[in-house]
């Protein structure tokens, strides 16, 4: 189902939070709304989930108009930041409520319950109760009691931000391949651009309430529209090159002893297969990326002189 | 060399001060709390009284019978009541919520049973409505009155403990429910009374053992019915019957404590909020126009019988002689004013010094228990929090019959030739037991805050060199004012409202305002008690204000600063 906003503009007690703001999602996109906290991501996840009241715009589910149903009546399902199981309820109890309430069949509901437990892999944990749970199960419980409604809208708010750097890598892969596998129309909540990249099929910026541009993960990294856009989707380098301002990441710019401008290291990152280093030259500060393997023939150390080339003209900002 | 010599001994010497203080204080409170409780079982079973022991049993269950045919009712129905009132006045937006709050709480500042001159004004023998108004000389005195008062005080006891749970409550489980699908009145039935439940059942347990400790309102208004409790009084001011009186306090303990176990179980029961959860806002987003109104409706009904009831306090004041002058006189607190102010300058006494000994023990208590984990540390907050579950006057009757001997007790074993009355002939025997009485304020405060207080603070403090004194002196206590300032204000309030634990201790030197207003309730000298009420109400509301210009002293500076100019 697409999914239409036209014209949304909130604010929490005279605090703009979103202005004028407009997006179409196609049916079965799953799109990635990116920004620092407070740029207005959340609010429109909750006004899409019908949870904040609509206070200026109009919302649009396929060819309805659904600006002002209530959350029980839009076919959409959320997965939480804190993931919000009911406490008191086991794992099939959780996964089973929605379904209660939208008056299955009892015979239908355990069967269902059951095949999207199986999906996510925590069949055997069905009688538990949810606090006994490690936050990467809680997490798939939240996911499974989402997709088992087969709702028309999946809506997730930072989902995996309570999870450790591995599981979040391997949850973000079993999300992105369960909703593609479903087709469900998704939006999906984030600060960590990383995340968004590796998760979506585009990208919504946002900043202070507006949309500061959409697009594929390749387009907003590489051909960022500002500076914000540039500087929030990973390292940025801005050199001057006749008299315009382009944007070079630091993979464009090579270490070479045969490059044409010369520098000195600053300061060395070690990321593992990969090293940032930082070097002083006459366009300022750059930070360059190379392979650690590539010190073995040239070692570097604070204070090195370097020679450095770009690749390419870069981006225009 | 020397000096780290030295050093070693000084954290020996206050290794061995702590130990000792800590076993003074483990003896102190198992002297001043479950002693008195066992006493009063021991003396029921020991001592021969006028009449046989199978009598005083079936009196006791008797009155027993009568006394759980009001808890019960009582509990439900009040539990009903603080729960929405609960809901309302937080979940709800409307005119005059802030208003309603404030009236919510307003009964906290009367002794349980001056609700009663009220009661006695509309419906007593020359009550407004039976008597003015039906015609009648009878009064319907008796169960339906002490139901209904106890309803009315007892719910804003309710409302304290459960709205605070309301309030802390998170509504992402409602989100949830509400994205998938469920209706409003499916979610409050399947997430939000199952997540309330700890408070709702910590609520009504509090009613329940309000409701059973309740003397005051069977005897003022109950006429021919009168419960366990008041039952008890009777026994010891009018027959002088010490064994009747220890065998039916035996009797009523059971339900008590039963329900102080169940209350620390549901204590103990996982509660669904923490801190590290979004918090959006309480207000429903959208609810059945009729179920809002329906909901405020209740509110205000409710908040219009407080008013109702104050409104006569005061009316009742001010007129001459109720049912049969009602002519405006200032006369009765003038009265008051003449019959020497001795008996509130004891109460404020009494409350100000048992609010800041009794929270400042606790408050250290608690420290001692969240710090150690030996099974003496458990026992110690155990026995603390007992006194809790025991009714007023029960309590009062321990104290009685462990201090009437010499010795702090101790003497009925060794030297009953000695003098009788030791502890029991002074006025710090009041004190003492309001100060045990409630201990279970700070500590139970103080626990609750250090549970929430990272633990890497203190360690912090050691590990920048500070010893283990410097360290509670400069960091802890400090970090436990905010529990101090909650226990005093409830301790001061209680204090200057409690009458059943000190009825039997108190002297005519030591007379306390609210006993004074008792004994002239059952006299029936209405004017003068609905002044003298009005009087300690206006007086702890005052008091009230003042401490909390104390706590905020800058806060209230800037403001009048600003008012300034």
């Amino acid at each position: 189902m697409n999914i239409r906003c036209k014209g949304i503009n909130f604010s929490y007690d005279g605090v703009s939070a979103l202005r004028d703001l407009n997006l179409q999602i196609q049916s079965g996109e799953l799109i990635a709304l990116l920004g620092p906290s407070g740029c207005g991501k959340t609010t429109l996840l909750r006004i899409m989930a019908g949870l904040l009241p609509m206070q200026q715009g109009q919302l649009f589910y396929g060819e309805r108009e659904i600006t002002n149903w209530t959350p029980q009546k839009r076919n959409t399902a959320m997965v939480f930041q804190s993931y919000a199981l009911f406490p008191h309820l086991s794992v099939a109890e959780n996964v089973a409520y929605g379904l209660k309430a939208k008056g299955h069949k009892k015979a239908d509901i355990h069967s269902l319950v059951k095949s999207t437990l199986q999906k996510v892999q925590l069949i055997d944990l069905d009688n538990r109760m949810v606090q006994e749970l490690s936050g990467g199960q809680q997490q798939r419980v939240a996911l499974a009691r989402a997709l088992v409604l087969k709702p028309d809208v999946l809506l997730f708010d930072e989902p995996l931000s309570n999870l450790d750097e591995k599981l979040r890598i391997n949850m973000r892969r079993e999300i992105r391949l369960l909703q593609k596998e479903s087709g469900i129309s998704s939006v999906y909540v984030t600060h960590d651009q990383e995340e968004a990249m590796a998760i979506a099929d585009r990208i919504v910026v946002m900043n202070e309430g507006r949309i500061q541009q959409i697009g594929t993960p390749r387009e907003v990294y590489h051909q960022p529209k500002n500076e914000f856009v540039a500087e929030f989707m990973g390292v940025s380098n801005m050199i001057e090159v006749r008299g315009e301002k382009r944007l070079f990441r630091p993979e464009q710019i090579v270490l070479s002893s045969s490059g044409k401008h010369e520098g000195i290291v600053q300061w060395i990152e070690h990321l593992g297969g990969l090293e940032q280093v930082c070097v002083t030259t006459q366009y300022g500060d750059l930070i360059v990326q190379r392979f650690s393997r590539e010190s073995l023939s040239c070692e570097l150390d604070i204070g090195y002189p370097v020679r450095i080339d770009l690749l390419g003209d870069g981006q225009k900002i | 060399m020397g000096q780290t010599r030295r050093k070693q001994i000084n954290t020996k010497k206050s290794a061995v001060m702590s130990t000792f203080l800590y076993h003074l204080w483990m003896i102190a409170t198992l002297y001043g709390t479950l002693l008195p409780i066992i006493a009063v079982v021991v003396y029921g079973i020991g001592h021969e009284g006028n009449r046989s022991f199978t009598y005083y049993m079936l009196h006791a269950l008797t009155y027993l019978g009568k006394s759980l045919m009001l808890s019960v009712p009582v509990t439900v129905i009040a539990t009903v009541f603080a729960t929405v009132l609960s809901i309302t006045l937080w979940r709800i937006d409307f005119m005059g919520r802030g208003f309603s709050r404030g009236m919510a709480l307003a009964p906290l500042l009367n002794p349980p049973f001056v609700g009663s001159i009220s009661f006695i004004m509309l419906f007593g023998k020359r009550g407004l409505i039976t008597h003015e108004l039906l015609g009648l000389t009878v009064s319907p005195f008796g169960y339906w009155g002490v139901l209904v008062m106890q309803v009315i005080g007892l719910t804003t006891l309710g409302y304290l403990f459960i709205s605070s749970g309301v309030r802390n409550m998170q509504t992402i489980y409602e989100e949830a429910a509400r994205t998938s699908g469920a209706s409003e009145w499916r979610i409050f039935r399947t997430v939000t009374l199952p997540i309330l439940k700890p408070e709702i059942l910590g609520g009504a347990l509090l009613i329940f053992l309000a409701s059973m400790a309740d003397f005051g309102t069977p005897l003022i208004i109950g006429g021919p019915f009168q419960t366990l409790s008041s039952d008890l009084y009777i026994q010891i001011t009018g027959l002088y019957d010490m064994t009747g009186a220890a065998i039916s306090g035996a009797v009523l303990l059971m339900p008590c404590l039963i329900a102080f176990i169940a209350q620390r179980k549901v204590i103990k029961m996982r509660k669904y909020y923490g801190k590290d959860l979004q918090k959006y806002t309480l207000v429903y987003p959208s609810l059945h126009p009729l179920v809002r109104y329906g909901l405020i409706g209740c509110c205000f009904l409710f908040q219009g019988v407080i008013l109702l009831k104050y409104g006569f306090i005061i009316i009742g004041a001010f007129t001459k002689n109720w049912g049969h002058d009602y002519t405006l006189t200032l006369e009765h607190f003038i009265a008051v004013s003449h019959r020497e102010w001795t008996p509130f300058m004891n109460s404020m006494k009494l409350a100000v010094g048992v609010g800041s000994i009794s929270s400042l023990l606790g408050i250290l208590t608690a420290y001692v228990v969240h710090h150690g984990k030996t099974k003496s540390v458990r026992a110690l907050e155990m026995v603390g929090t007992l006194p809790a579950a025991v009714p007023g006057i029960l309590f009062g009757i321990g104290y009685l019959v462990t201090f009437k001997y010499p010795l702090f007790g101790a003497g009925q074993l060794y030297w009953s030739g000695g003098p009788r009355i030791v502890l029991l002939g002074t006025g710090l025997i009041i004190y003492i037991i309001c100060i045990f009485r409630y201990l279970n304020v700070g500590l139970r405060a103080g626990l609750n805050l250090l549970e929430h207080q990272d633990p890497n603070i203190e360690r912090a403090a050691y590990t920048l060199g500070a010893g283990r004194l410097r360290t509670l002196w400069t960091v802890s206590i400090p970090l436990l004012q905010p529990a101090f300032r909650i226990a005093f204000v409830k301790n001061f309030t209680s204090t200057m409202t409690t009458l059943g634990a000190i009825i039997f201790l108190l002297l005519p030197s030591n007379k306390v305002a609210v006993q004074q207003i008792f004994q002239i309730i059952t006299s029936s000298e209405i004017g003068i008690a609905a002044a003298m009420s009005l009087s300690l109400s206006s007086l702890m509301g005052l008091m009230l204000l003042m401490f909390y210009g104390l706590i905020r002293h800058k806060k209230v500076y800037v403001t009048i600063r600003r008012l300034k100019g």
